[in-house]
């Protein structure tokens, strides 16, 4: 009950309402009695924040009364009129605006780039006509420079002579044995050029046309032996096997991968293997190469059919075993050593590119 | 009448709750604010929302004693308007990192800070209000929000005489008190 006294005194006090004597009693009470001090500064502070909170009530009540007001007047609405509604209308919508012009750019410009390729398209012979031409020219220029370096070559041969066949092969002895087709070698003179288009002399060694395997020696002093092969040769395929080829169809190098599709050639010929890769004239003779960068095959030919074989790496072996029989062959070496398992297939590529040669056979 | 001695006048008229200066700010100011929020991710309803708040910050800046405006009261709402907004953009994660500028800006923080800590006062206020239940929430609206005479509230209420009432008030504050300062201390 005595805190309810106190309390009103304190109120009446806050207010003013309190005449001077009992103010001074109760300020002298405060003084002596801290525990009165404290309760008046408490509920000071109370009443206080009371006073606030019924302000801000009071005030937000007013607020909405104005605002609902307003509402029905029109005054606040979620569109805005006249001027104001222009700007804001252009201010919303600039955005969406920038865009959408972006993207007619954009569209404008791919359709006009696509137009100009199909226009371009539409006469597509003509092109690759003028390209061919052109290549024929600079073949030709190549071609009588060549004839020029090597005019002593070139007069063991007639200069007006041309490849009765040709194909591809790849040497098997750094010192210079090569391997190829039997069936590229129809003529009497071999030329045989690597990849930087140097030409050398080659003669047979051997040629088995049953098995379609030749053994070719470069006998030419601009000949630098190898001192190592970059590829080893393999008898073991397993079926689907991924593999690689490397042949001259054409004047430059071209490399195609497929897949080993089969243990036996063309009508079950048990003497190859049947594998699916691009292959043209031209790439007889050439290496097939497992994905390790071994040697499994020479290919060979294509049927009709469009399956392409190669003659299986055993009797590469065999067919060397046989020359080392002719004691003028039996320094050959076959390589056995890898060394280019680990690389990519580029720099695969790039070692044995130059083990590689084109080979041209003339009458 | 200058701009100054017209918003003089009006802050004057804020501070006591009356219903002609609030209305007069809005006619003023709230298309400015609507159309700001509206171009910057915000809707009709934020807008509302957001001019209430900075009407509220406004009213309790100019009951302060030592109150004085040092800028026109269009770019003060303004500015705590942008403020505010930006503030819930960011909450909501929807602040973009460019809030387009359409009018000079005073600082306003201290002021928001000060709001912040009244609205807390103010939350923890009601909630202990809600709390004291019936007759005692009526009995001290009747008398601190409403500020009605004790006789009338006794009559009111059908208390015998306003001692009664009196008491009964005092008791319905001291419930009030001891609700308020248990969660004001904890959450100081």
């Amino acid at each position: 009950m005595e805190d309810i006294v106190l309390l009103d005194a304190v109120e009446r006090y806050l207010k003013g309402e309190m005449s001077a004597e009992e103010s001074a009693y109760l300020e002298e009470m405060r003084k002596t009695n801290p525990e009165v001090d404290q309760m008046v500064v408490e509920h000071t502070f109370f009443l206080n924040e009371v006073d606030k909170y019924s302000n801000t009530r009071n005030f937000k009540h007013s607020l909405v009364e104005t605002e609902a007001k307003l509402t029905d007047e029109g005054v606040i609405s979620p569109t805005i009129h006249g001027k104001a509604k222009v700007v804001f209308v252009w201010k919303k919508y600039k955005r969406i605006v920038a865009v959408a012009a972006t993207i007619a750019g954009i569209v404008s410009i791919v359709t006009a780039g696509l137009t100009s390729v199909y226009n371009n398209k539409t006469n597509p012979q003509v092109q690759i006509e003028q390209l061919s031409r052109k290549l024929d020219a600079v073949e030709k220029g190549v071609t009588e420079t060549k004839k020029g370096l090597n005019d002593v070559k070139q007069s063991l041969i007639d200069t007006k002579a041309t490849p009765i066949s040709g194909g591809t092969g790849f040497l098997i002895d750094g010192q210079g044995y090569l391997i190829t087709n039997a069936h590229v070698l129809q003529g009497k003179t071999i030329i045989a050029t690597n990849d930087k288009g140097q030409q050398f002399l080659a003669t047979v060694c051997m040629a088995d046309n049953t098995r379609d395997i030749a053994v070719l020696k470069i006998n030419d002093k601009d000949f630098i032996p190898y001192k190592s092969l970059p590829y080893g040769i393999s008898k073991s395929v397993n079926l689907a096997e991924p593999i690689f080829t490397m042949g001259y169809p054409k004047d430059q190098i071209v490399y195609g991968e497929g897949y080993l599709s089969s243990q036996s050639g063309y009508k079950g010929d048990t003497l190859s293997y049947q594998i699916s890769v691009a292959a043209d004239y031209g790439n007889s003779g050439g290496p097939v190469l497992n994905k390790n960068g071994d040697v499994i095959g020479i290919l060979s030919d294509k049927s009709t059919g469009g399956g392409v074989y190669a003659v299986k790496s055993m009797y590469i072996f065999k067919t060397v075993e046989n020359l080392k029989k002719d004691s003028t062959f039996s320094n050959i070496k076959l390589n056995a050593a890898n060394s280019i398992k680990n690389l990519t297939r580029e720099d695969q590529v790039k070692k044995v590119n130059s083990c590689v040669f084109l080979i041209k056979s003339y009458q | 009448m200058s701009t100054l001695e017209e918003d003089k006048l009006i802050l004057k008229g804020l501070a006591e709750n009356d219903k002609q200066a609030i209305e007069t700010i809005y006619r003023a100011n709230y298309a400015m604010i609507q159309s700001f929020i509206l171009n910057n991710n915000g809707s009709y309803d934020d807008a509302r929302d957001i001019f209430q708040e900075a009407m509220i910050v406004l009213f309790e800046k100019a009951c302060t004693e030592s109150f004085e405006l040092s800028s026109q009261i269009k770019t003060y709402i303004y500015s705590v308007c942008r403020r505010l907004w930006l503030k819930r953009l960011t909450q909501m994660q929807r602040y973009s990192g460019n809030l387009e500028n359409m009018e000079e800006t005073v600082p306003v923080d201290e002021d928001l800070e000060s709001h912040e800590k009244r609205n807390a006062d103010f939350i923890l206020m009601e909630t202990a209000m809600s709390k004291i239940g019936e007759p005692c929430k009526s009995l001290l609206d009747a008398y601190y929000l409403q500020k009605k005479h004790m006789q009338e509230i006794a009559a009111d209420f059908g208390y015998t005489n306003a001692d009664n009432a009196k008491t009964q008030k005092y008791k319905c504050l001291m419930r009030l008190k001891k609700l308020f300062f248990a969660q004001y201390k904890n959450g100081q």
